[in-house]
C-alpha cells in the first residue's frame, strides 16, 4: 500500500457535472487533512469513499498535530477557480501548519470539501515521498499549476 | 482627538542561501505564519523560503536550506517543482539550531480530456 501520485477523483467530476453533489469551489470551506504510506489512495472509488475519514480516509492513517495542523485538516484559504486558454485551475494561497509543529511520514493530503455533510474528497495531492517537520512550520507550497488542474482540448 | 491607525512594522528577510533581501508590511492575525519565497541563484533557481531577520542581520550559517529531492519517480504528474538541472525536488528544509521548517511542492491533481478514438 502506498501513494504514487496527485489525482482528482472521478466522483468529484462526476458530482458536479450532474449536479448530484453540490460542490462550489471557490465558495465553500475546504480542509486539507495529511495521510502517511499506510493507505493507498484510488481516484476512482465511490463517492462515500471519497470522504474525509471514509475508507483509505480514515483518522487511523491521518497525522495531526492540535494547535498546529488541526485533526481534520487546515483549512484552505480562498481558493479560486481560473482559466486560462483550455485550462482551468483551482488554487488558493499555501497552506501551513503553526510555527511550532512536529510531523512525521508525512506522504500527501486529502482535499475535501468540509462545507458538504459528506465531507467529499475533490482531490488528493502526493508530496513525492515522506516528509516531516521539527519544531517549525509545514508549509505546502501548491503547485504553479494549481491545487487541480482540468484540460480540455 | 483624532483616531491613530497604527500601520504594520516592516518585516525584513533574507535568503540563507543567495545574497536576496526583501521587506514587506503585512497584517498578522495571532498564530497567523507567514511565509516568503523566491527563486534562488544559489539554489539553482528553486523557490527557497526567506528567513525573517531579528536584529540588524541574518546570523552567517544560523538556518541552512536543505533541498530534498523526490524520492519515488515522477511519472505524469503536473507542475513539479525542478531546479536549473531538471532534478524533481519534491521539499525544501530550512534548519535552525532547534529544529526546522518544511515546504513542500506537491504536484498538482490533474484531469485531462482526449479526443475519441
Amino acid at each position: 500500500m502506498a501513494w504514487t501520485a496527485s489525482k482528482v477523483n472521478a466522483q468529484f467530476v462526476l458530482g458536479a457535472l450532474d449536479r448530484t453533489v453540490n460542490f462550489d469551489l471557490d465558495t465553500d470551506a475546504f480542509l486539507v487533512a495529511l495521510y502517511n504510506n499506510s493507505i493507498t489512495p484510488d481516484q476512482t472509488v465511490a463517492l462515500a469513499s471519497t470522504a474525509y475519514n471514509v475508507a483509505q480516509w480514515a483518522t487511523a492513517n491521518e497525522l495531526y498535530e492540535a494547535g498546529q495542523w488541526a485533526q481534520g485538516g487546515a483549512s484552505l484559504v480562498t481558493p479560486d477557480v481560473t482559466t486560462a486558454g483550455t485550462t482551468i485551475m483551482w488554487d488558493a494561497p499555501d497552506t501551513a501548519s503553526g510555527a511550532a509543529a512536529d510531523l512525521a511520514a508525512v506522504y500527501g493530503c486529502l482535499v475535501y470539501d468540509n462545507t458538504l455533510a459528506g465531507k467529499y474528497g475533490v482531490c488528493y495531492n502526493y508530496f513525492g515521498g515522506s516528509n516531516s517537520v521539527v519544531n517549525g512550520t509545514f508549509t505546502i507550497v501548491w503547485s504553479a499549476s494549481g491545487i487541480a488542474s482540468f484540460s480540455v482540448a | 482627538m483624532a483616531a491613530v491607525i497604527l500601520q504594520p512594522h516592516n518585516r525584513r528577510w533574507a535568503c540563507p542561501s543567495c545574497n536576496v533581501t526583501a521587506v514587506s508590511r503585512e497584517i498578522v492575525k495571532p498564530g497567523e505564519v507567514v511565509s516568503k519565497l523566491h527563486r534562488c541563484a544559489g539554489q539553482k533557481g528553486l523557490l527557497v523560503p526567506f528567513v525573517e531577520v531579528v536584529g540588524v542581520d541574518l546570523a552567517k550559517h544560523s538556518h541552512v536550506h536543505r533541498i530534498v529531492e523526490r524520492g519515488d519517480w515522477a511519472g505524469t504528474e503536473q507542475g513539479l517543482m525542478t531546479d536549473a538541472d531538471g532534478k524533481v525536488v519534491m521539499a525544501v528544509q530550512t534548519e535552525r539550531e532547534d529544529g526546522y521548517d518544511t515546504h513542500v511542492f506537491p504536484a498538482a491533481a490533474g484531469l485531462t480530456t482526449r479526443e475519441p478514438q
